[in-house]
């Protein structure tokens, strides 16, 4: 038999390719490498949100770069961990590192001020220089997705999000650990769910409606879905005692919301934006906390709530 | 006697002090700066996460 990590290096280079594009909330990112050496690939839930065609909001090169440490730089934010971000004239640069291998960066990603248009580079001597490499593998993928929703777009939130029996929207919201995962089982358990995803969602708002997305950016039970569906009911998960729901007003629901997202902290316009966004939101769709257990009961008190 | 409300004057609801409530931030998984899963950032993929502290402190 071979081993797992052969397996998965076949199976990554069966599906190498120049050109990959990504569409997730609806935004299309094309990654391509002008480099005959380097073959990109896109790991795990990824690879349902691959297109084949369509048109693309984001244009992403990929190459090569012999990578050092930034010298001089003084950076707009530090994540404390993988990532932090400097300003080169205009332009956004992540210097992305790993604790395996120390301070210098493996990935350096320079985009344009609106994030339109962008280039990685990776220091060679980190990967495996026989296969294909993921240039946007976690979390660039995502940092470049709450950059792009920040400009007008959406926003992404810390959720569960599911798609009912009657197609209408359920959006769990909560910190690791709230029950995200557990509402999806819960919820899949009660038939005819889909589970657009059980820990990242993407908000937008368009045709007089808000909308809830998929992302390739799941949760413990691994369920994403390239999906969306109308939003029709907000909770914010706590667990509890019994089941229970308590609605909540705009000023509680708002701050719930913030601590809930992932929003350009660095960025007073994306801050703005999302601000209005979730203002919006709340005025049009209905927020609430669910105390609950982990039982089927708190499923149909939720549905009751909602109808 | 009964009282008439005058409508420039609407009956006013009863004064509530307002609440200081907190809401708790968690930054480390708000920024996006720990590894998601035990398979994620850094070459290698789930083999490099395998070995380092911080991707255990998943972001999820």
């Amino acid at each position: 038999m071979q081993p797992e990590a052969d397996l998965r290096r076949q199976k990554r280079e069966r599906c190498a390719a120049d050109t990959l594009t990504l569409r997730v909330g609806d935004v299309g990112v094309r990654i391509r490498s002008d480099d005959p050496h380097m073959k990109l690939y896109v790991q795990g839930a990824a690879e349902s949100f691959l297109v084949s065609n369509g048109a693309a909001d984001v244009e992403v090169t990929a190459a090569w770069g012999k990578l050092c440490q930034p010298a001089n730089t003084s950076f707009v934010f530090d994540s404390g961990g993988l990532w932090r971000l400097s300003r080169e004239l205009e332009n956004h640069v992540f210097h992305l590192t790993s604790p395996m291998y120390g301070t210098l960066p493996y990935k350096r990603a320079t985009f344009s001020p609106d994030f339109t248009c962008g280039e990685v580079l990776l220091e060679r001597s980190y990967f495996d220089p026989r296969g294909p490499v993921d240039a946007l593998e976690y979390p660039l993928d995502e940092l470049l997705m709450m950059n792009l929703l920040a400009h007008g777009r959406g926003v992404e939130v810390h959720a569960c999000g599911l798609e009912d029996t009657d197609g209408q929207g359920y959006l769990f919201l909560g910190h690791s650990g709230a029950g995200k995962t557990t509402t999806a089982r819960l919820w899949q358990k009660a038939g005819g769910v889909r589970v657009l995803s059980d820990d990242r969602i993407i908000l937008r708002s368009w045709a007089g409606a808000t909308w809830m997305y998929g992302t390739p950016w799941h949760g413990e039970a691994r369920l994403a879905l390239p999906a969306r569906t109308p939003l029709r009911q907000i909770f914010f998960l706590r667990h509890g005692n019994a089941n229970e729901i308590v609605p909540l007003g705009g000023g509680e629901a708002l701050a719930r919301f913030l601590a809930c997202s992932f929003v350009p902290f660095y960025s007073r316009s994306g801050l703005d934006f999302a601000l209005a966004f979730f203002h919006q939101l709340i005025d049009s769709v209905p927020c609430a906390e669910l105390r609950f257990v982990p039982e089927e009961r708190a499923v149909e008190l939720a549905r009751v709530y909602a109808a | 006697m009964s009282e008439k409300l005058d409508p420039k004057f609407p009956l006013r609801r009863p004064y509530k002090k307002p609440e200081m409530e907190r809401v708790s931030l968690r930054p480390e998984e708000a920024v996006l700066g720990n590894c998601k899963s035990m398979a994620a950032a850094g070459p290698g993929g789930s083999s490099s996460c395998m070995s380092v502290g911080p991707c255990f402190t998943q972001g999820s």
